[in-house]
């Protein structure tokens, strides 16, 4: 399992006791591990669904069970149906092609 | 164009889709209009083409029963288009606006059109028509032209709209099959480009059939 933490502290030239330190922020990424040999190996899977003019991405388990909504944001895809079923398939070209 | 084999050196002891076969008649019943009880007059024409191929998807090749279109010969029409004329082959793939037209015809046509169509995707041409490349086997044939030289070709076409059942009592299944009457096996690409079209000319949904 990973934990996150923010540090939030003095910039590394605050050696001089006079000189204007800046506050930064760094975070710092600690692993922990579960005891020896035991890790989360669940599968996931993650499935798009269309809900009205949104996309929700959908956290899934391996047999359909659901975890959790990871991501929701706007469908830039804005054609109707039939605009997205109708794409040309062939180019209507008789009228060029006269037998001689 | 497309480089790639067209038929298998080494044909499979089955019969697979798009097989070239021999031996098969073609049945064409013929009528002015649906029968009724006081119009009933109809006529069935028969013939022995000399080549078919097999429209049936492999799994189906079974139980007596084989789908097949007559090789018929190719139209001159297509010979009108340099890009055509250069490998037939090409109308069983997807085209560019521009190649899928004569020159002459895109070049006289409006620059609104072009613009339009040039927006377009790649798609087919003759959707109920697959060419199949030539071969020794075919007989040569003369493609007479007005306006331009005569062309000699081995170039022979299916039309979807010709396919037509067969009953064979010796068709039990694809392995089980009169082998004998196999000439000619697409190879896995040009059998890709069958596929591929034939699904697209059953495929279309006209615009009355979207569900919204």
């Amino acid at each position: 399992m990973k934990e996150t933490k923010k540090i939030t502290g003095l910039s590394p030239d605050d050696s001089s006791s006079t000189s204007t330190s800046t506050a930064f922020t760094t975070t710092m990424t600690t692993f922990h591990s579960s005891a020896t040999g035991s890790h989360d190996f669940l599968e996931k899977k993650y499935v798009k669904h269309q809900f009205g003019k949104y996309e929700i991405t959908v956290e899934l388990t391996s047999d359909d069970k659901f975890l959790g909504i990871t991501q929701v944001e706007v469908n830039k895809d804005f054609r109707t149906l039939s605009q997205k079923i109708s794409r040309t398939i062939v180019h209507d070209v008789e009228e060029y092609y006269k037998d001689e | 164009m497309n480089d790639f084999e067209y038929y298998v050196i080494t044909p499979d002891p089955v019969f697979r889709f798009g097989d070239v076969l021999k031996g098969f008649v073609a049945l064409s019943p013929n009528i002015d209009e649906p029968l009724t009880p006081e119009k009933n007059d109809y006529s069935i024409q028969v013939s022995m083409p000399q080549y078919l191929a097999i429209v049936s998807p492999c799994c189906s090749i079974r139980d007596r029963v084989i789908s097949l279109a007559p090789l018929i010969k190719v139209q001159n029409k297509f010979f009108n288009n340099p890009y055509f004329a250069e490998d037939l082959t090409r109308i069983n793939r997807l085209v560019s606006p521009e190649n899928s037209l004569p020159p002459e015809a895109w070049q006289s046509m409006p620059p609104e059109t072009k613009v339009e169509k040039l927006s377009r995707e790649k798609a087919y041409t003759f959707l109920e028509i697959f060419i199949y490349k030539e071969h020794e086997i075919f007989s040569e044939y003369t493609i007479h032209r007005k306006k331009a030289e005569n062309i000699t070709t081995r170039y022979y076409m299916i039309d979807f709209r010709h396919s037509y059942r067969v009953n064979c009592a010796k068709i039990t299944k694809p392995e089980n099959v009169p082998i004998d009457a196999k000439c000619l096996q697409l190879t896995i690409d040009a059998r890709t480009e069958l596929r591929g079209k034939i699904a697209h000319f059953y495929g279309r949904v006209p615009e009355e059939d979207f569900m919204e």
